[in-house]
């Protein structure tokens, strides 16, 4: 006699689902350390704003390959409040923010954190020294970044780092750098020049192969590190790493990224951390990583290039300035 | 956008034919400063450690324009929590200016940044047994922010509170509850003599062909380029870029910059470490 008054659950039972752990997220096509990845870079996607742009790093082989997404759109030159006082050069302000679900593990919150303000900051430095302020005195310029998806994680506690540093938050500033120039060029504001951004960093190489089985061992010991640096004094191989990923799985044990105007062969930021081993020279490496940076924002400016030729063409093209099929593809500007 | 940067940016005290005077003065060879130093020397400042008995380690720095600034680190013994993994949270850093609302992100990212620096064996000094750690709390009140950037102000005091912060011994077996000797002389340092020592951040600024150290604001807004680099011991361990000048620079530049903070920072690492030495 079965008990018809209360709702019974199933006889048999039933067995609680088990889902894979992100760290099953490995990039299967393994890249050479020197190859950069192929980026998505569309201008003039958002409508309302003067200039805009979308980046994808890098193009998706699958709909849920972790991929870094981000949205840009600038406002501007538009003038400045009254309330303010007289300005000669226009302000350039840049915010960038993380969307709530663009992390793979924990939420990140509406509130802007310090890690959000630290990155807008060094955004506004590596604009403000491209675009050619004194051209627009008594206007604000606004650019506005928004990360859609962050691939690996950006090193927050409890993400895992395999005791080197992470190069999550510097990918995200260098891809952030190369889409908001692509949104001041759509917007058509004067620069100097685009500003492209770059990583590189230094991991560890040996016996010839740049190891990648260590990184599960050292998840566990957290010395680790500190052995593979042993080693590598006896070694003293180090191998330089363009365009580095978190889900490629390298120990990194210095990074940078710079903003580079490639046509002037000038930075207008750079950034560096961590450091190889504890004695010999050290400007050596940090040199060295500075110049595979600039390497890697030299790729990334052929694909900004591309992807503002583009707009340019579709513009005149619907003015009829030009005719016949002015574009290419789909502006899938991609690069090898 | 943070109200620092703004200021700094727009704020500056200097007309244009003013910034353009200092410019040229400070493009020459020699170069003349304002303040007629060298272009590797120092302002003056005051500098004195262990001042706060409750606390682990602390000191405190003033400048000659009335910048102050006090560090205390405090440390407290926390249970190794299953959640959170790494011990990259077991140092918490927290910079308080007075008279802002908010902490500026830069001051505290750069000194974190530099101080989690991976290999520099501070967090296994912290780990206490198996189950315990220390956590090390660092509080940097900056009093009267001083009219140029006070990131060098900040780190130098920090570096100066790390050096003389000391831990209690511990006299407990790894998988006990941990114990601790407490005779005070016993207590070990954070930062052992011979190990790595803490890192400082240096404020180097770029006019034409010059270099100039501890730069006041009104070099900085005249500057081309303004580089905060971090050093821990001879290696540079960070690299971050400020506000400052229009267009970039180029990339000898910037190792130039990298060059000779190096050799500066040795000369500073020195003179800290003979704080207290005096008295």
């Amino acid at each position: 006699m079965t008990d018809r008054r209360r709702i019974n659950g199933p006889l048999e039972g039933t067995i609680p689902p088990v889902f894979l752990t992100s760290s099953t997220h490995k990039s299967i096509i393994k890249r050479s350390p020197t190859t950069l990845r192929k980026i998505f870079l569309k201008t003039g996607l958002t409508p309302p704003a003067t200039g805009s742009a979308f980046l994808e790093l890098p193009t998706p082989s699958t709909h849920s390959t972790p991929t870094l997404k981000l949205t840009s759109s600038v406002y501007g030159p538009r003038p400045l409040p009254s309330s303010t006082t007289f300005s000669s050069n226009a302000r350039l302000t840049a915010e960038l923010k993380f969307s709530p679900f663009s992390t793979p593990g924990r939420r990140r919150g509406y509130i802007r954190d310090g890690v959000e303000r630290d990155l807008s900051a060094q955004l506004s430095i590596a604009l403000g020294k491209s675009v050619a302020v004194g051209k627009y005195p008594k206007s604000a310029i606004d650019v506005f970044v928004s990360v859609l998806d962050c691939e690996g994680g950006l090193g927050d506690a409890g993400d895992e780092a395999g005791g080197g540093v992470d190069v999550g938050l510097m990918s995200v500033l260098a891809t952030a750098i190369s889409c908001a120039s692509a949104a001041i060029a759509d917007a058509g504001i004067e620069c100097f020049d685009l500003v492209a951004g770059g990583v590189a960093g230094l991991v560890l190489e040996q016996g010839g192969v740049v190891e990648e089985d260590r990184v599960e061992k050292s998840l566990e010991v957290g010395q680790d590190s500190d052995d593979a640096r042993r080693g590598m004094r006896k070694n003293g191989k180090v191998t330089l790493v363009l365009d580095p990923s978190p889900i490629d799985g390298y120990i990194i044990l210095a990074a940078a990224a710079v903003g580079y105007m490639a046509a002037r062969d000038e930075l207008t930021l750079v950034w560096t951390k961590g450091s190889m081993g504890w004695d010999g020279d050290s400007t050596d490496e940090v040199e060295r990583i500075v110049d595979g940076a600039i390497t890697a924002s030299t790729g990334v400016r052929l694909v900004i290039n591309e992807a503002v030729k583009e707009r340019l063409l579709l513009g005149l093209k619907e003015m009829g300035l030009i005719r016949g099929k002015a574009v290419s593809g789909d502006g899938d500007a991609a690069m090898s | 956008m943070a109200p620092l940067q703004t200021s700094q940016q727009t704020g500056t005290p200097l007309s244009p034919a003013e910034l353009s005077y200092l410019h040229t003065s400070l493009t020459l060879t020699p170069p003349i400063r304002p303040d007629s130093r060298t272009p590797t020397q120092f302002r003056p400042l005051v500098a004195e450690s262990d001042i706060l008995p409750s606390t682990n380690g602390s000191a405190r720095m003033i400048w000659g324009d009335g910048g102050e600034c006090v560090v205390g680190v405090k440390a407290e013994v926390e249970r190794n929590s299953a959640t959170s993994v790494g011990p990259r949270d077991w140092i918490e850093i927290n910079v308080e200016v007075s008279g802002q609302r908010d902490d500026d992100a830069f001051l505290g990212m750069t000194v974190a940044e530099s101080l989690l620096v991976p290999g520099s064996g501070v967090l296994e000094r912290l780990v206490l047994g198996e189950r315990f750690h220390w956590k090390v709390f660092v509080d940097i009140l900056l009093l009267a922010p001083p009219l140029s950037h006070p990131a060098t102000l900040l780190t130098l005091t920090t570096y100066l509170a790390l050096r003389n912060t000391f831990l209690p011994k511990l006299i407990s077996e790894v998988v006990e509850d941990p114990v601790f000797d407490d005779d005070w002389d016993n207590a070990l340092p954070l930062y052992p003599v011979g190990k790595i020592p803490p890192p400082i951040t240096l404020l180097v600024v770029n006019v034409g062909e010059n270099i100039f150290f501890d730069p006041t604001r009104e070099e900085l807004s005249a500057g081309d380029v303004v580089l905060a680099v971090s050093i821990c011991g001879k290696k540079v361990v960070g690299v971050r870029t400020l506000e400052g000048g229009s267009g970039g620079v180029g990339r000898a530049v910037v190792k130039r910059v990298i060059k000779e903070s190096c050799e500066v920072a040795e000369e500073v690492f020195s003179n800290l470490n003979s704080v207290g030495e005096g008295d």
